[in-house]
């Protein structure tokens, strides 16, 4: 650990002799009256024959630094003269001082009670020069204080006594290795004011910082008494990434002055801390618990009453126990624990935050390499993106890189590196991209933008890498789903945009009026078929379908000569009548037209069982228009006669013949 | 002779009537869907693919039967890296429209980025023609040809019928045509049952090929995302697939979706 202090903390004072009481001297003594700044120098102050001192209180030693002491020592010494015996008890407390400035220093009066009064020791002045003086004056210290000389017959007892004394003081030093303390101090190096002599304390350089900013904050134990502490708990330091600074080990004490007061120093704990959120953070403690020795004051009992010596003392009649006022050392258990601090982390501002921001704050640059430059399908190609500098490394968050589809990258390896921490965190943050590409060709890795926060100058900046060049080539084993493909494009082909069809078609094999007209096709067959086996029944006997038809073609005949009636057309109507005749006739007696004769037809119409009236009737019809055809003569009367007489003869005749012919048909239809 | 054209003549206008309501009715969707389909291609352009992914996933809910949809809707998740997803939009696409030859291709570069892909070993050729066959024509195409040769039968049949002497050989144009038409139809019912059907389905995360329809039955091997499947049976939980290089086995259900 560190310097352990022993205080030598007794005021050791010799009493009650009572045979002469000396005159007591209390007065202060510098060792050298020049000193240099660099130079340590002793004050001694000597008490003699004061049997009931108690309560000393040295100077402030303002402008001097205290640098070892106080040291004490007795002597005592009893001579006898003409009989009388004296005793000469003395005692020295010794200061090591430093001058902290030059020019003439007065080191001020000491000051002690005595039977209750306060008696001062004179004051000292020192001429303090820069660097060093002569170093000569060391050696003095060591003269004997004895002021009697050697004569003495006891001078041998004396003698032994005092050494044995010095002995178990030096004894007592060593084994408590050194011994400082300032004895006017003892009072608040007490147990009460513990609190006020080690503490643990945390010092930021920032409480304000921006998230990602880099705080650095320090545990540090600050101690007026010796002690033995440990660490119990290290501040977790929740909220931030931290990293240690590294700490000597074993740790090394600093000065420091704080308050007037001077403190040994130690660093518990140094850390970079970046914020990883911002709000109000809070640095938690750091605790220690351990045993410090505290100063105590002691009434009544001799300082060394387990001394194996100390019967020699006991039972010396001029020792006086109750009498004694005095210091000792206790050891006290104790806990430190640190303030927490209190640490507003800014958020970054949003306002030209670029959009490549991935959290980045500090000082940084980048670099991007690939380890080849030619490939092939079958190989693994590493690209690595360095951001190097200082800055909350840890925190960064991957680049946003648009990298050639057909590269095939896949999530990146990432490594942090911290090569140095003073005095701010600097190292490596690398990205690692395997490569594995899938298509030959020339792609380029395009440059790789990078933004952070530049807390010191306030404001986003992008950087970026060179953009990288690879040249990929067919590997051995490039057969697959690519390869036997004809051209592929590079990257997959982009979307279909504009106007779309929505009315999803479904097949048409899965629709109602597909199969509806399959049945209508059958329905149209059905159909045709009997229609045209109808058909078929009337052309299976053509005269019965000409006999049904002769009526109708003479009336029509009728009706055209109807139309000529009106006209001066003498032939023409006539023609019509007699071929409206001739044809009804031929058609209704089956008589082909080429054997049509009046004879014929008079035959036939007799064989047919026409009434003889009917005829005659037709034979003067006939006659009649043969005689217009060829004798026109007549007018506009005798044609409408002749076209009454046609129509009433065709009228009767076929009411005649409709019911033969039904006889025939239902002849034909037997047969 | 009359009768009959009449007939079918309402009956058509009255298939078109329908039709044509069945037209009007659709529009009012089909607004919202291009408004949806235009939001989503804008996101997929500002490289807002996650966004693009949802707005095109809306439109699929209503509409699934587009093939340009699944398209896009592949390039959005193959640009998102769900190569799985990808793989089967892109199927779907293909079953919706086989001669998309962009879906194709990016169906290809999206194959190529599954991870440990199964070797996808070429059917044999018959099965290949087969393949060929169902793809020269589609369904549609099958059925009209169906229909029109059943029709030229009846006709033929008729004429059969009614001119004895000219139509003496017409037995065996008949039955040509019979069996012509036979064919038609089973053609017609296998593009209908694929295009209806595809009997695919794509493995969404990897799963484990099983050699039993029980979760506790031994792995065969274990399927990376983006696999495409040939459905036979399901059973249960478990679907009777068979792997690209022809390996039958079982998988769960949930590890897949079927295109």
């Amino acid at each position: 650990m560190m310097r352990k202090v022993f205080v030598w903390s007794v005021v050791f004072l010799l009493l009650h002799l009572q045979v002469l009481a000396q005159e007591m001297v209390f007065s202060a003594q510098a060792s050298a009256s020049k000193v240099g700044t660099k130079d340590q120098f002793q004050v001694t102050y000597t008490l003699s024959n004061a049997p009931n001192a108690a309560n000393f209180r040295p100077p402030s030693f303002s402008g001097f630094s205290i640098v070892g002491g106080p040291i004490q020592s007795n002597n005592s010494s009893i001579t006898s003269v003409n009989g009388q015996m004296r005793q000469t008890n003395s005692l020295n407390i010794t200061y090591v001082l430093v001058a902290n400035k030059t020019g003439t220093l007065s080191i001020g009066p000491a000051k002690l009670e005595v039977n209750g009064k306060d008696v001062s020791s004179n004051a000292v002045s020192v001429q303090v020069v820069n660097g060093s003086v002569a170093p000569q004056r060391m050696q003095q210290q060591q003269r004997s204080m004895d002021p009697f000389g050697d004569e003495d017959p006891f001078a041998a007892l004396r003698q032994y006594q005092r050494q044995m004394q010095q002995e178990r003081n030096r004894q007592r030093q060593a084994m408590q290795q050194q011994s400082q303390q300032q004895n006017a101090e003892m009072q608040s190096m007490s147990e009460e004011n513990i609190s006020k002599n080690i503490f643990i304390k945390v010092e930021v350089d920032k409480t304000n910082p921006y998230q990602g900013e880099q705080i650095t904050a320090s545990y540090k134990l600050y101690t007026r008494l010796p002690m033995s502490v440990n660490l119990t708990q290290l501040p977790s330091l929740n909220g931030f990434w931290s990293q240690d600074f590294q700490i000597p080990n074993p740790p090394k004490p600093r000065e420091e002055v704080v308050n007037g007061q001077r403190y040994q120093v130690f660093l518990l704990k140094k850390s970079a801390l970046f914020p990883q959120q911002d709000g109000a953070l809070e640095l938690d403690a750091a605790k220690a618990e351990g045993v410090v020795r505290v100063l105590q004051q002691v009434k009544g009992r001799h300082p060394f009453a387990d001394d194996p010596m100390a019967s020699f003392f006991m039972d010396d009649p001029f020792f006086s126990q109750d009498a004694f006022v005095g210091y000792n050392y206790k050891d006290v258990k104790v806990k430190l624990s640190s303030q927490p601090v209190k640490i507003n982390v800014r958020p970054l501002p949003i306002a030209n935050q670029p959009e490549t921001f991935t959290g980045a704050v500090g000082k940084f640059s980048v670099a991007a390499n690939l380890d080849k430059a030619n490939l092939s399908t079958d190989e693994a190609g590493t690209l690595t993106f360095t951001i190097s500098g200082s800055g909350n490394l840890k925190l960064i968050g991957n680049p946003k890189i648009e990298f050639p589809a057909e590269l095939g990258m896949y999530e990146p390896a990432i490594a942090d590196t911290i090569t140095g921490r003073n005095p701010a965190i600097t190292g490596n943050k690398i990205f690692s991209y395997s490569i594995n590409p899938q298509t030959p060709g020339d792609y380029v890795i395009p440059a790789i933008p990078f933004s952070y926060y530049d807390a010191a100058a306030g404001e986003y900046k992008t950087i970026s890498s060179q953009p990288i060049k690879v040249h990929v080539t067919k590997g051995k084993n490039y057969t697959g789903a690519i390869a036997a493909d004809k051209k592929l494009p590079g990257d997959i082909h982009n979307i279909t945009t504009g106007n779309i069809d929505w009315n999803a078609s479904s097949p048409i094999a899965g629709q109602v009026w597909y199969w509806v007209c399959y049945v209508l096709a059958i329905g149209g067959l059905v159909v045709l078929l009997v229609r045209k086996r109808k058909q078929e029944a009337y052309a299976g006997n053509s005269a019965l379908f000409k006999n049904k038809q002769a009526n109708k073609v003479a009336w029509k005949r009728l009706a055209a000569a109807r139309k000529l009636l009106p006209q001066q057309e003498h032939k023409a109507f006539y023609e019509e009548i007699s071929k409206a005749i001739w044809l009804y006739l031929s058609d209704k007696l089956n008589i082909p037209l080429s054997n049509l004769s009046k004879d014929n037809v008079a035959a036939e119409m007799e064989n047919k069982q026409v009434p003889l009236a009917q005829i005659d009737r037709v034979k003067s019809l006939v006659l009649e228009c043969e005689m217009a055809l060829y004798s026109p003569s007549g007018g506009q009367q005798q044609r409408q006669h002749t076209l009454d007489e046609a129509t009433a003869t065709i009228g009767e005749l076929e009411t005649v013949l409709k019911n033969k012919n039904n006889n025939v048909l239902q002849h034909v239809g037997n047969s | 002779m009359w009768v009959t054209p009449k007939i079918k003549h309402s009956f058509l206008t009255k298939i078109v009537a329908c039709l044509f309501l069945i037209g009007m009715a659709a529009p009012t969707y089909a607004a919202d869907q291009q408004k949806e389909w235009d939001k989503a291609n804008g996101f997929y352009a500002q490289k807002q693919y996650d966004s693009a992914a949802v707005y095109f996933e809306q439109i699929v809910k209503v509409t699934d039967g587009n093939a340009s949809l699944h398209y896009n809707l592949g390039n959005t998740y193959y640009r998102l890296n769900n190569i799985g997803a990808a793989i089967l939009h892109y199927e779907k696409a293909l079953h919706l429209n086989p001669d998309d030859t962009k879906a194709k291709d990016n169906l290809t570069l999206a194959k190529a980025r599954v991870q440990n892909p199964v070797p996808e070993v070429a059917p044999i050729f018959f099965v290949t023609w087969w393949q060929n066959l169902l793809h020269a024509f589609s369904a549609n195409v099958w059925a009209i040809i169906t229909l029109l040769v059943f029709i030229s039968i009846l006709v033929l049949i008729y004429f059969a019928r009614t001119k004895k002497e000219a139509f003496a050989n017409s037995g065996r144009w008949l039955s040509l045509g019979i069996v012509a038409c036979l064919l038609c139809v089973c053609m017609t019912y296998f593009t209908y049952e694929a295009a209806t059907h595809s009997g695919k389905a794509v493995v969404m995360k990897s799963g484990n090929l099983l050699e039993a329809p029980k979760s506790s039955s031994k792995v065969i091997s274990t399927l990376p995302e983006g696999t495409v499947l040939d459905v036979y049976v399901e059973e249960g939980n478990f679907i009777n697939v068979k792997l690209p290089n022809g390996r039958l086995g079982w998988i769960a259900n949930t590890d897949v979706s079927k295109v």
